[in-house]
């Protein structure tokens, strides 16, 4: 794989939804290991990419790209931890399967609290490695589709005049259409005006539709 | 001495008067006085006679009266002296022998007979003294009779085997006996039983020798989560590339080429993982603990190549350098030890480095030629040295530099350096690193 040139980090609610299919993306200084585990996860169709270090794979990784990281614990230079805190700083969401030659309960508790899918020791089961890739790479899809769906919302949310979304905060609060005209001082045929170019340009169907799109922007920090 | 006195005043008695009747005898119309005188002079001659006879005779009963009293005094020291000397010879603790040019044993003290296990000397004595020395000194036993034959001391160590079987080590320290004209006749050996002093040495020896293998042990126990590491990764690829091309085999899909290739690699894995085992099993062999004679150089490649430092060098990001000198003399070394004692300069100068993040790594390790013909091994790390005013005291036993160092390893260095004659030290410490020398004296030639 080359090098992407544009690799400038953006918020992943912001990622393209669909940019490419699913690839494994193996993280392990034994090559022979990276080899054979890229071998055995293409031969059920999956696409597989190896890096020998947790440097390569910070410089190659274009965020936005779907899939998972299949992660080998002690790496010389920044071991499989490490790279797990410095894509959380990143906020690079990649579910990550960790990989270890033996297991350490306080390194597999660390890598857990993490955020980590599992924490599997070499050598492993190859079911259940491919059955962990495979629920790694539907988490991914469905925290992808679950952002770009944010994402959307927070564009919609953006599009909203100021009227608008004073009109909103109200609908959200549970005010009636009568009780908003009274508190911003306007006729109730405006705010029904209003309500309904809100809920067109946030392209929610109901009025519970739209309250849950706000407060899951709300709680997303937007 | 008054018979003495006494016989010399009658004989100064009769010299007058012979003078007197001489003198009368001579003088003229003297008939009647010269035949009283003649004798006078005859009786006077006679008792002088008598008196120097008596004289002598009393003086040779004086002197073989002394002779006498002498030689009983003589006899009744050297009898004295004899039974002293035989009591220092029989309480005498070293065994005491007097033996012949061929071996024969001519005397031999009780405890030289409670060392061979005899009960009398009757027992011993006309006996070889081969058949008590084992098969493998009496070589060298002969050599040195035949140099005390020839007039000199000499000095031996060797093994005795007693009536029993019993074995023990003795020392002998022999001279040559001379009779009255030069000539040797006998050896005298004094022998002492070295069993004990031998086999505590021996003790010491193998103490040492079960203490590096006990260190090694306690390593290998330390070690054996890099070595189950590095047995990992080539199992772990063996499982990836069978199981990967099992389900392409099953689909009955692709190409067949990229399955063959897999299954080369699969096997190439295997390989690779048996190389660590035979690696293992070569470092762990209990290996002879006697002394070899080897080159320093191999010593050390031998221990780089294990695969706890390769493991721990690859997994830590180290870089190794390593300076092989070239035409370095031979050494006689126990190897297992000295092999040790290089692990453990690594393992601490690994160690070391193990919290420098993000700082330049490197083990160098160099062989060099010594200051006194012998040899010199370096090892420097780049870690950050040790604190100050302990470089000191890093040999000493139980002092650490490590949180949950023991203070062992580098003890126990100390002492295998020493006992191989050689010495070990820290030739250099600061923030940007230490390094550990240790000099071996070169093998004697032969």
């Amino acid at each position: 794989m080359e090098p992407r040139s544009s690799s400038h980090s953006r918020p992943p609610w912001q990622a393209e939804p669909a940019s490419g299919e699913p690839t494994v993306f193996i993280v392990d200084d034994e090559e022979s290991v990276a080899e054979s585990l890229r071998w055995l996860i293409e031969s059920v169709g999956l696409k597989a990419e190896t890096f020998s270090t947790a440097g390569e794979f910070l410089a190659r990784y274009r965020p936005g790209r779907p899939g998972c990281l299949v992660l080998d614990v002690r790496m010389p230079a920044m071991s499989g931890l490490e790279l797990q805190e410095r894509l959380h700083a990143q906020e690079v969401s990649l579910p990550i399967i960790f990989i270890t030659g033996h297991g350490g309960v306080q390194t597999a508790v660390r890598a857990l609290k993490g955020g980590a899918i599992d924490f599997i020791e070499k050598p492993f089961d190859d079911q259940r490695m491919l059955d962990l890739v495979h629920k790694a790479i539907a988490l991914d899809a469905e925290a992808r589709r679950r952002a770009a769906a944010q994402a959307d919302a927070a564009a919609r949310h953006a599009s909203l005049s100021a009227r608008e979304r004073e009109v909103l905060d109200l609908l959200i609060d549970g005010q009636t259409n009568k009780a908003i005209a009274r508190s911003l001082g306007l006729s109730a045929k405006t705010v029904e005006t209003y309500r309904a170019n809100v809920m067109q340009k946030m392209g929610a169907p109901t009025v519970p539709h739209l309250v849950r799109m706000v407060l899951d922007l709300r709680r997303a920090g937007r | 001495m008054e018979t003495g006195h006494g016989s010399e005043s009658w004989a100064m008695l009769a010299l007058p008067i012979a003078v007197a009747g001489a003198w009368v005898a001579v003088a003229p119309g003297g008939g009647v006085y010269g035949v009283a005188l003649g004798a006078a002079v005859l009786a006077g001659w006679e008792i002088f006679r008598n008196g120097a006879l008596a004289r002598r005779l009393r003086e040779a009963e004086a002197a073989l009266q002394r002779e006498t009293l002498e030689r009983r005094e003589m006899e009744r020291t050297l009898a004295d002296q004899k039974q002293r000397l035989d009591l220092v010879i029989a309480s005498e603790p070293e065994c005491v022998k007097l033996q012949a040019a061929d071996g024969t044993i001519l005397d031999m003290n009780p405890a030289g007979l409670a060392i061979i296990e005899a009960k009398r000397r009757e027992d011993i004595v006309g006996k070889s003294a081969y058949g008590y020395i084992a098969p493998e000194w009496r070589a060298k036993y002969a050599e040195m009779t035949e140099r005390v034959f020839r007039g000199e001391t000499a000095t031996l160590e060797f093994r005795l085997i007693a009536r029993s079987g019993t074995e023990r080590w003795m020392k002998t320290h022999a001279v040559p006996l001379r009779d009255r004209d030069g000539a040797i006749w006998a050896l005298l050996g004094f022998t002492r039983n070295v069993t004990d002093r031998r086999r505590a040495e021996e003790n010491e020896r193998q103490h040492r020798i079960s203490v590096a293998h006990m260190q090694r042990a306690l390593s290998m126990g330390e070690m054996a989560t890099t070595i189950a590491h590095e047995l990992n990764q080539p199992l772990t690829a063996i499982v990836n590339y069978a199981r990967g091309a099992i389900r392409r085999l099953q689909s009955g899909q692709g190409p067949i080429e990229p399955v063959i290739d897999s299954l080369e690699a699969a096997s190439g894995e295997a390989e690779r993982a048996a190389q660590i085992i035979r690696n293992i099993r070569n470092f762990l062999r209990k290996q002879p603990t006697r002394q070899e004679r080897r080159d320093l150089n191999e010593v050390l490649q031998g221990v780089l190549a294990s695969p706890y430092i390769q493991g721990e060098l690859r997994r830590q990001a180290i870089r190794s350098r390593v300076a092989l000198a070239e035409g370095l003399p031979a050494i006689d070394i126990v190897p297992i030890e000295i092999e040790q004692v290089i692990l453990n300069l690594m393992r601490n100068a690994i160690e070391a480095m193990a919290g420098s993040a993000g700082r330049d790594k490197e083990l160098s390790v160099a062989t060099r030629r010594g200051e006194d013909g012998g040899v010199e091994l370096a090892v420097c790390d780049t870690g950050p040295g040790l604190p100050p005013g302990k470089a000191g005291d890093v040999f000493a036993p139980f002092v650490s530099t490590k949180p949950d160092g023991l203070g062992m390893g580098l003890a126990i260095s100390r002492s295998i350096v020493e006992a191989h004659g050689g010495r070990i030290r820290v030739e250099q410490t600061s923030e940007h690193g230490t390094t550990f020398v240790f000099s071996l004296p070169a093998a004697v030639a032969g």
